[in-house]
């Protein structure tokens, strides 16, 4: 489980390790949650929730980090440790089974939204969707090469171009005054930020194990909270140009007085959905190592997944919709951060690394709460109540219930 | 062949036996090779067809000796030999063109398997994407080499070669012979014109042969089974794309996998050719990574350039040079062999003048004649023989007249 030995470039500073995670995983879509978060909320209650939800994410991610930085242990290495061999192979494939839905996903919207910004003349019988589907799908194949040495140069070079591209497009929207509404001040959005951020969070320690240091992981994670809750608030204002569904709205921005807008926005959109399907491709990688035949893996297995992907991603974008996949899977990698992160603290508590018993019970209250939310998507199950809350709850009673069992055995103390 | 070069052979795999040799080279013919012979046929006839599919395949196969006697001492490839013979510049000139045909050859299967699988389902507006898909396939596939080639090939070639038999079998009593059995040497270019280009780039894979042996075997065997092969679209009355269709869906999928697994086999063959011109540019950098990186170039140029008119034109001038350059080194190993008796100081500047020229001919009546592939073909390779002989003609005359008349002036 140890991979020090084998590990490549594990001295990243607190800028690159910082760099990575927000070029790779701001685009659109995440960005706009602060939207969905301001439709329930009055402006001043989706502030506060947007800066709480940051603190508390900010203290989860540091009990990630620290979890997983004296062994540089990966997602899949700290599942292994948490739940059990038979739980790490189930991670694994929730791993692949999530880069799959989150690759196409991105890339289709993507895909979607820069064919309609991107006006070419030509016959009206070629496809502008799949031309530019295939051009984004290659050039991020072409990226994942790599792995981590290109992710690294690549979220480097492009974080500031992001960032740029960004308030380019802040200081070019239109005026807007429907972000302004009658909603009550609450807190009532947190568990949304919540619900989309962990999923990320789960996948932190497999960036980490790179770190030069601790300290340099406490300051990029930080500095990664900090930057999020800036961007976050200042996306409160982009909902003028986005529509329900997270698309954008053609009638602004496709008119002759925004050109600036647009052409930020092809770059933002281009550049991240490039940077996101790398990191997705590493973040897979772990698990791909565990469950793929020897041959496949090493050097090449970046390529081998990444054009997998592409490939698969050519043949089916815009053919089926992978909301439910993606939704199932996200629940469960959210699922996974919580239980790993009351696994440790527990192990903190009692003093040492789970036993089996402990680890069987955080597979099992993981794997509860991940049925729960797939039942909950298909509409089967406790429909009205959050998914995250579901999770939470359950996930408590599982561990609470096997925790008092081995009290009342004489397992534990 | 049998004895190590010494040069240090930088490739792996060079155990290939003349079944494998065989395998991939027939196995790679693609759709457009396949169904030259129907086509052939729609003009001139079933007799006149088949006569043209045996000459053409006949001379191709005695080109193709040539060209695998030449490489074989060295185990030189495409590149490597056109260098040997016309020197540095001819090889650097002959990579520009190998690699610009390959983006030709790679759009062009893609683009006339994706269309049949397209028309045979009935599909709507999803032919780019069904090729673009299959083409990053084969880009992935691409990243085991030579090795990857010689095992699917050797698996897929039997289906290929059945499948053929099969339908033929099927085809038969439909098949009305009335016609005059001559010969057309319209039809023979035509044949010629299909696979030349591939003829001249045998030394890339045949480099990877056993023994000489193996070699020669493989390219009968190779050349028997392209025959039967073209013979399968006459009996099946292939004219065109549009005219490829199934009666039943056992056919259909029978029909869609050796589609599918015959443009596999060629790309991924298209890949391994193109890397002759690859090794050129980067001599240190042999991996898979770079067949993928070539395979997804390629997929990129079918998607956004398909068939269109520049590409078009570019393809049949690539395979205009390469005709011509394919006959130019025949002629200058013949050359070589039977011209001991005088030195020849402008051997390369003569060979790469004279490919050029038929080249450069080429294009000009290809200009002329609205993109006619096989008509510039011709001209490119009756254009640079006869300079060649023009040229080795004068050398010859200069060479004994300054012996037979001025050195006994001399003497005297």
């Amino acid at each position: 489980m140890n991979q020090i030995a084998k590990l490549e470039d594990t001295h990243q500073s607190s800028w690159q390790l910082a760099m990575i995670q927000l070029a790779g995983w701001t685009s659109l879509p995440i960005i706009a949650t602060s939207i969905l978060v301001l439709e329930g909320n009055s402006l001043w209650g989706a502030i506060a929730t947007i800066v709480v939800g940051n603190a508390i994410l900010w203290f989860l991610r540091i009990g990630m980090i620290a979890m997983s930085q004296e062994n540089r242990w990966s997602t899949l290495d700290l599942s292994s440790a948490y739940l059990g061999k038979i739980g790490s192979y189930f991670i694994a494939i929730l791993l692949l089974i999530s880069t799959f839905a989150w690759f196409i996903q991105q890339t289709t919207a993507a895909g979607t939204t820069l064919t309609r910004l991107i006006t070419i003349h030509e016959n009206k019988e070629i496809d502008q969707f799949t031309q530019m589907s295939v051009f984004l799908g290659i050039a991020s194949a072409f990226l994942c090469m790599e792995g981590m040495v290109l992710l690294k140069r690549l979220s480097v070079i492009v974080f500031p171009i992001l960032a740029l591209a960004f308030f380019a497009i802040l200081f070019t929207l239109p005026p807007i005054s429907s972000h302004i509404n009658d909603n009550r001040f609450s807190l009532s959005g947190l568990t949304l930020i919540l619900a989309t951020n962990l999923g990320i969070t789960s996948d932190l320690p497999t960036f980490f194990r790179h770190s030069r240091s601790l300290f340099d992981s406490v300051k990029a994670i930080t500095a990664i909270q900090i930057i999020s809750l800036g961007l976050g608030l200042c996306s409160l204002y982009f909902g003028s140009i986005i529509s329900r569904g997270f698309e954008i709205n053609d009638r602004i921005v496709l008119s002759p007085d925004h050109e600036m807008l647009r052409i930020a926005l092809i770059v933002f959109v281009f550049l991240s959905v490039i940077t996101a399907n790398v990191a997705n491709v590493y973040s897979a990688s772990v698990g791909w190592e565990l469950v793929a035949p020897t041959a496949l893996v090493g050097r090449k297995e970046y390529l081998i997944m990444g054009l997998g992907l592409t490939t698969i991603y050519i043949l089916v974008a815009n053919l089926l919709s992978l909301d439910y996949l993606l939704n199932v899977s996200d629940g469960a990698l959210v699922n996974l951060c919580l239980v790993l992160i009351l696994g440790y603290i527990l192990s903190l508590r009692l003093k040492r690394s789970p036993t089996s018993v402990e680890q069987t019970t955080y597979f099992i209250a993981w794997l509860l709460a991940s049925i729960f939310n797939t039942l909950q998507f298909a509409g089967v199950f406790l429909v009205e109540v959050s998914p995250f809350v579901v999770s939470l709850s359950s996930i408590i009673v599982v561990i609470a219930l096997s925790f008092i069992g081995m009290r009342i055995k004489g397992l534990i103390k | 062949m049998d004895k190590a070069p010494q040069n240090e052979l930088q490739f792996q795999d060079r155990n290939q036996n003349y079944w494998q040799l065989a395998s991939i080279q027939s196995a790679s013919l693609g759709l457009p090779g396949i169904i030259v012979g129907g086509q052939i046929a729609s003009q001139i006839g079933i007799g006149k067809a088949i006569t043209s599919v045996i000459i053409g395949n006949l001379i191709l196969w005695m080109i193709g000796l040539t060209i695998i006697s030449m490489a074989a001492p060295e185990r030189d490839n495409a590149i490597q030999i056109t260098k040997r013979y016309l020197g540095k510049i001819g090889g650097v000139v002959a990579t520009l063109f190998l690699i610009l045909a390959f983006f030709g050859w790679y759009i062009l299967q893609l683009n006339s398997a994706s269309l049949v699988i397209h028309d045979l389902f009935h599909l709507e507006n999803s032919q780019v994407r069904l090729g673009a898909g299959l083409g990053a396939f084969i880009a992935l596939l691409s990243i085991g080499g030579i090795r990857l080639i010689k095992h699917f090939s050797v698996i897929v070639f039997p289906f290929l070669f059945l499948y053929v038999i099969y339908t033929s079998i099927k085809f038969i009593p439909n098949l009305h012979v009335s016609t005059i059995w001559d010969f057309s040497f319209a039809g023979i270019i035509g044949i010629m014109a299909s696979t030349l280009a591939g003829i001249v780039n045998l030394p890339t894979f045949f480099r990877h042969s056993k023994s000489n042996s193996d070699s020669y075997l493989a390219l009968s065997l190779m050349t028997i089974f392209i025959i039967i092969f073209q013979f399968y679209s006459i009996v099946a009355q292939y004219s065109d794309y549009s005219s490829i269709s199934v009666s039943n869906n056992f056919d259909l999928i029978l029909l869609t996998s050796f589609i599918v697994l015959s443009l596999m086999t060629v790309n991924l063959v298209n890949i391994y050719f193109s890397s002759a011109g690859w090794e050129t540019i980067f001599p240190h950098r042999k991996s898979g990574t770079e067949y993928v990186i070539v395979g997804l170039l390629g997929t990129m140029a079918y998607t956004f350039l398909q068939i269109s008119k520049p590409m078009e034109f570019l393809e049949t001038m690539a395979e205009n040079f390469i005709g011509s350059l394919g006959i130019i080194l025949l002629l200058s190993f013949i050359v070589k062999i039977v011209v001991h008796h005088r030195p020849r100081p402008f051997e390369r500047i003569v060979s790469v003048g004279c490919w050029l020229f038929g080249g450069i001919v080429g294009t000009v009546t290809q200009v002329e004649t609205m993109n006619d592939s096989s008509y510039s073909l011709i001209i490119a390779i009756c254009s640079a023989s006869i300079a060649f002989l023009v040229v080795i003609f004068i050398e010859e005359t200069i060479w004994s007249f300054k012996n037979a008349v001025l050195a006994k002036k001399e003497d005297q």
